[in-house]
């Protein structure tokens, strides 16, 4: 490449870097699917308040183990007769914030983290992995437990806990990926052309290496929610009687064989996420290349 | 490469490992409980429980359930405490006389008793057990046979305990699981400093079984001790698993996969009931659940306000919600046994009552008071989550905390909380341990962490202790309980049972007053 | 750099790595709250009593003494004292690990199965049926919570059908198998409905490269364009995650060998950490930090058979 080339910048650089063209969301039809059904949830979280007749923690105990179809409660009763319908709706806005919050730090660090990492090499590759492969060495729940008991229960402890080590999967992704990119032709031709460390990292490793680690994202955010359902169920996340999915199926496990609508029912809300999520993320997917 | 060479090889395995499945799936169903084909064939009762023991096994350093649980199986008291838990009978010692003074107690030891290897048990096997059981170095029960001098084996079948002051509850006291008795060089040995804890698996009790050892994690296996002094055991093996899920124990019972498991979820008795094959059954045991109140923690320091929360308090709903009736509602502090009063009012349901108690207290304003609740516990945690509510109506915010049990611990000692729900199970057939554990106040554990303090009740609670008229007593016993109540440092709720479930053709079994249940009156039928 | 001394310096890498995980363990154990003698001991314990079992524990020595403890008995071969079983560690922790290694290879074992035949089989197919019914199928085992997912497999193979037993873990090798299928099957259904879904990702966009249109132009069979282009550089990144979920199973393993009533390591140290008997959750997390990162190094070298380019630094 010549000195003009350098002047023209990253315009005609996007002609020799193969993937950056699918940088252009479409949308088809699994990501629109996607987005509806999030969209939805979305709307339910924001109109909560309007869409259920009563308050998601009043206890009745008259009318407490319902079935669903009951009158008056369309998804039955929990074991102190509170609207399971109200208790749903209204957890929605905390789950989604669960998983948005617990999800989008790691993903953010977790991603810059792997691409730099493994394109620079180096020190800052071996130090950076060895704290990596510490962390990595404890099994992820554990590690998760442990500072939710150090720092005791509650929700932004979670997201501490949970984001404290949810960034590594996304740097192992992106690094790994950013080994196999760095040798390609139009990485090595921005090299050549002087492009600095830091802009080929962005403009030609990252739209080649972002995708993987985006498909986990929407993965993560299921994993995120499941892993603050798992520690509701250890007593660590919303306190009680806070309405919150996880804590919800946890609730109703003693009672899964008087009761079992108190654990599928939250268990499908988090289902109808996990699928709305998932289908943005495969939509993503399919876009990808184009 | 990965794939088309791995790919056959996951195959072989997984078909490997399914042909095997299916063959074991196979000749398990078929095979019958062992035992309930021929007459003499050796019967096995297999139980699942929700803990395994943790304490060393020697009966006086035992401190949990689980242990002393087996304990009872394993090693003989000098008394028995009854079925129902209310009193004595007769165990290694036929008969037993004290002198006027209540100083100086003989027991007659039963003939021909022998510890399961054969070898004779005598008096100073006794001897050398109560010693350790009442000083040992690693003894977790000292305090309740402090009152006791000297113990002595004047030959092999008497055993003559001295008392430095005259103490009712000597006999109760003696019938307790931490005064099992071991052969005399085996109680001396657990008391080094380096005594190899796994060894105290291999037992050498004069009980109904005995244990060749266990590892954590294995089931412990409790055999027939042929040598038993009462009627041979018709159950020659015990195999006693550990499956600490609610859910997946009585699924295993529903399955066949075991013949008797503890701790039923209070929610699924009824249910177990309704199936053919299935049994089970709350029993009566001397326990209370109830809510902790710091009273050094305003506004909790008023009587007033503390009053008001027991009056607050739907214990009826709990008991339904909660425990699914399987429970009673609690109207004296003490549990159900010896010396309770069961015409003390207590606090029945009264909002009106509470709201204008509330009223005239320091707390008339409204306050914000944490509860912490011990996770893992759902019956705590679904209390909590009631009382939240039924306090809220007099302008009390309860912000429940979910803490580990370690934690919680820790700020009882400190002080730091205001208000927690607890249990309380009797470990003997006299009030004696609870009202001088959980009632008395002026040092630790200061009247159950609540930090209340009568110089009165402390009083009389002594007095009781050396009243040897058994009217005078139950008189002294009853005040005490008014007095507690009055003042309030706790908040009622119920008297609760303990739960099992069994396979029908499984007979006799039978959880005491104390929670303890005997495996050598339970048969198997076919 | 070749792969002989790349694994040299790996393993003294790992050294570096077993100091980080101790220091990071002993510390985290030491700022937990709540005191373990008073849970030893009871709620009756006097305050003198609690000192007394501290002080015989070594508890109240200064933190570096107590570490140096750690470190070098763990050296030598000696896990310690547990605080609550008063027994040692070692005998505690070691007849559990194999049982949730045993656990978390069925389970990878049975997850490298399903994500292969069905990764594939929705990539090849994508948009049809198939390919949805996968979707939604693992969708729904990855959204369900694997203790509640447990159960209806219990209530299903065990209980209705009497494929498998309820619970427990046997007692010879056949019936460990038996009894292990259904907890390895919970959790490799959850980890195959993470790695299906990279896997397919992976494959779909392979498919689309210029190489594998040459190789179409060339006229080779599908099949072998499936099997020795696509597959090959489809599964980096699923190897990748593959490797990360070593630790997710371990963790995985606490709830549902709680479930399955298995004697593992998963109980054993939520118990211990719940009951802040330290030696014990220190040496089951030291194990199984070895275990992981001798598993990562293997995912690490797998890369080079992976894909050529990837090479030694």
């Amino acid at each position: 490449m010549s000195e003009k080339a350098l002047g023209v910048g990253p315009a005609q650089l996007t002609l020799v870097t193969p993937v950056i063209r699918a940088r252009r969301i479409r949308l088809n039809a699994t990501l629109l699917t996607g987005l509806a059904l999030i969209g939805v949830v979305i709307l339910v979280a924001i109109a909560a308040p309007l869409l259920t007749p009563y308050d998601p923690i009043e206890q009745r105990f008259e009318e407490s183990f319902l079935p669903p179809f009951s009158p008056g409660h369309i998804l039955g009763t929990d074991n102190f007769g509170r609207d399971i319908w109200s208790r749903i709706a209204f957890s929605t806005r905390l789950d989604l914030q669960i998983g948005l919050l617990s999800v989008l730090f790691p993903f953010i660090f977790g991603g810059l983290m792997g691409i730099a990492t493994g394109y620079l090499g180096g020190k800052l590759d071996t130090f950076l992995m060895r704290i990596v492969d510490v962390l990595m060495a404890f099994p992820f729940l554990i590690l998760v437990i442990a500072i939710m008991s150090i720092l005791g229960p509650g929700l932004t402890n979670l997201y501490i806990a949970v984001g404290a080590v949810g960034w590594i999967p996304y740097a192992r992704i992106t690094r790994g990926e950013t080994l196999a990119t760095r040798h390609l032709e139009y990485v090595l031709a921005a090299r050549t052309i002087g492009c600095s460390s830091a802009r080929i990292m962005i403009r030609h490793i990252l739209p080649n290496v972002i995708a993987p680690a985006l498909i986990y994202v929407f993965t993560g955010m299921v994993l995120a929610i499941l892993t603050g359902a798992t520690l509701s169920f250890l007593g660590l996340g919303p306190q009680p009687p806070t309405p919150e999915w996880g804590a919800m199926i946890a609730e109703g496990r003693q009672y899964l064989l008087l009761a079992w609508w108190m654990t599928t029912l939250p268990g499908l809300a988090l289902l109808v996420v996990g699928v709305a999520l998932s289908l943005i993320g495969d939509g993503l997917a399919e876009n990808r290349g184009g | 490469m990965f794939a088309g060479k791995t790919r056959p090889v996951m195959w072989a395995v997984v078909a490997a490992l399914l042909v095997s499945a299916c063959t074991q799936s196979g000749t398990s169903t078929q095979s019958p409980t062992p035992g309930a084909s021929a007459s003499a064939a050796p019967q096995v009762l297999r139980m699942a429980r929700n803990a395994e023991p943790f304490s060393p096994f020697v009966p006086w350093q035992i401190d949990d359930n689980p242990a002393l649980f087996i304990s009872v199986n394993v090693y003989d008291t000098l008394l028995r405490t009854t079925k129902d838990g209310t009193n004595v009978e007769p165990g290694l010692a036929t008969k037993w006389e004290s002198t006027a003074d209540g100083l100086t107690w003989t027991f007659t030891l039963k003939d021909g008793v022998k510890f399961s290897d054969g070898s004779a048990m005598k008096a100073s096997d006794v001897k050398a057990s109560l010693d350790m059981a009442r000083g040992g170095e690693k003894s977790a029960w000292k305090d309740v046979y402090k009152a006791i001098k000297d113990i002595t084996a004047s030959d092999d079948k008497t055993v003559k305990i001295v008392l430095s002051q005259p103490y009712a509850p000597l006999l109760s006291v003696l019938a307790m699981f931490s005064g099992g008795v071991l052969p005399a060089d085996m109680a001396k040995a657990t008391d080094a400093k380096d005594y190899d804890n796994a060894l105290a698996w291999k037992t050498k009790g004069t009980g109904a079984y005995y244990s060749e050892g266990w590892k954590k994690g294995d089931p412990i296996v409790l055999k027939r001790n042929t040598n038993y002094w009462r009627s041979t055991p018709s159950i020659s093996e015990v195999r006693i698993e550990y499956i600490p899920d609610d859910n997946t124990r009585v699924l295993k019972l529903q399955g066949g996969e075991t013949d008797v498991v503890d701790f039923v979820p209070f929610s699924q008795i009824a249910a177990l009931n309704t199936q053919p094959n299935l049994k089970a059954q709350t029993f009566s045991i001397q326990q209370t659940a109830f809510i902790i109140l710091n009273t050094s923690k305003p506004p909790l320091n008023d009587v007033k306000v503390r009053q008001a929360l027991n009056y607050a308090t739907d214990k009826e709903a709990i008991i339904k919600n909660v425990y699914f009736g399987q429970a009673k509602v609690m109207n004296s502090p003490i549990p159900q046994g010896t010396y309770y009063d069961k015409n003390l009012v207590g606090y029945p349901y009264d909002l009106e009552k509470a709201k204008a108690l509330m009223a005239q207290s320091s707390g008339a304003a409204g306050f914000k008071m944490d509860m912490q609740v011990r996770s893992g516990n759902t019956n705590f945690a679904n209390t909590a989550v009631i009382l939240k509510d039924a306090w809220a109506k007099l302008g009390v915010t309860v912000d429940i905390q979910t803490l580990d049990t370690a934690v919680v611990r820790t700020n009882y000692r400190a002080g730091d909380f205001m208000s927690t729900p607890t249990a309380w199970t009797n470990d003997m057939n006299d009030p004696t341990e609870i009202v001088n554990y959980a009632m008395r106040g002026g040092a630790s554990p200061f009247s159950y962490w609540t930090r209340y303090n009568s110089p009165d009740l402390n009083d009389k609670i002594t007095k009781a202790d050396l009243e040897q008229d058994a009217t005078k007593r139950a008189a002294l016993y009853s005040e005490i309980q008014k007095i507690y109540s009055d003042a309030a440092p706790i908040a009622s709720i119920a008297y609760l049972g303990a739960t099992a479930g069994w396979r029908s053709n499984v007979e006799g079994f039978f959880i005491d007053g104390l929670s303890y249940y005997r495996f050598e009156d339970v048969k198997i039928n076919k | 750099m070749g792969r002989a001394a790349y694994i040299r310096r790996r393993l003294v890498l790992m050294a570096f790595v077993l100091f980080g995980v101790t220091v990071v363990i002993f510390g985290m154990v030491r700022i937990l709250p709540g005191d373990p003698a008073f849970l030893i001991l009871g709620d009756r314990a006097t305050d003198q009593k609690a000192a007394e079992l501290r002080e015989q524990l070594g508890l109240n020595r200064p933190v570096l003494e107590q570490y140096w403890m750690f470190v070098s008995g763990f050296a030598h071969g000696d896990m310690g004292q547990s605080l609550l079983y008063r027994q040692p560690v070692g005998d505690l922790v070691l007849t559990r690990v194999p049982v949730t290694l045993a656990l978390a290879g069925f389970a990878m074992g049975l997850a490298a199965v399903i994500t292969l035949i069905f990764g594939i089989t929705a990539a090849v197919n994508k948009g049809r049926w198939p390919d949805q019914l996968i979707r939604i199928g693992f969708l729904f085992a990855l959204t369900t919570p694997n203790f509640w997912f447990g159960i209806l497999l219990i209530l299903l193979f065990g209980l209705t059908l009497h494929w498998f037993p309820v619970a427990g873990f046997g007692e010879t090798l056949p019936q460990h198998i038996w009894y292990l299928f259904l907890p390895a099957l919970t959790l490799a259904l959850q980890l195959s409905a993470v790695l299906i879904r990279n896997l397919r990702g992976q494959i779909i966009q392979t498919l689309r490269s210029d190489y594998v249109r040459t190789a179409h132009a060339k006229g080779l069979s599908e099949r072998l364009i499936l099997l020795r282009h696509v597959l090959r550089n489809a599964l980096l990144s699923t190897v990748t995650i593959f490797g990360l979920q070593f630790g997710f199973l371990v963790g995985g393993a606490i709830v549902i060998e709680t479930v399955f009533a298995l004697p593992g390591t998963g109980q054993l140290l939520i118990q211990s950490i719940t009951a802040r008997d330290y030696p014990v959750v220190q040496a089951i997390t030291v194990v199984s930090a070895v275990l992981v990162i001798v598993v990562n190094l293997v995912v690490d070298l797998s890369y080079s058979f992976l894909d050529p380019r990837v090479t030694y630094e």
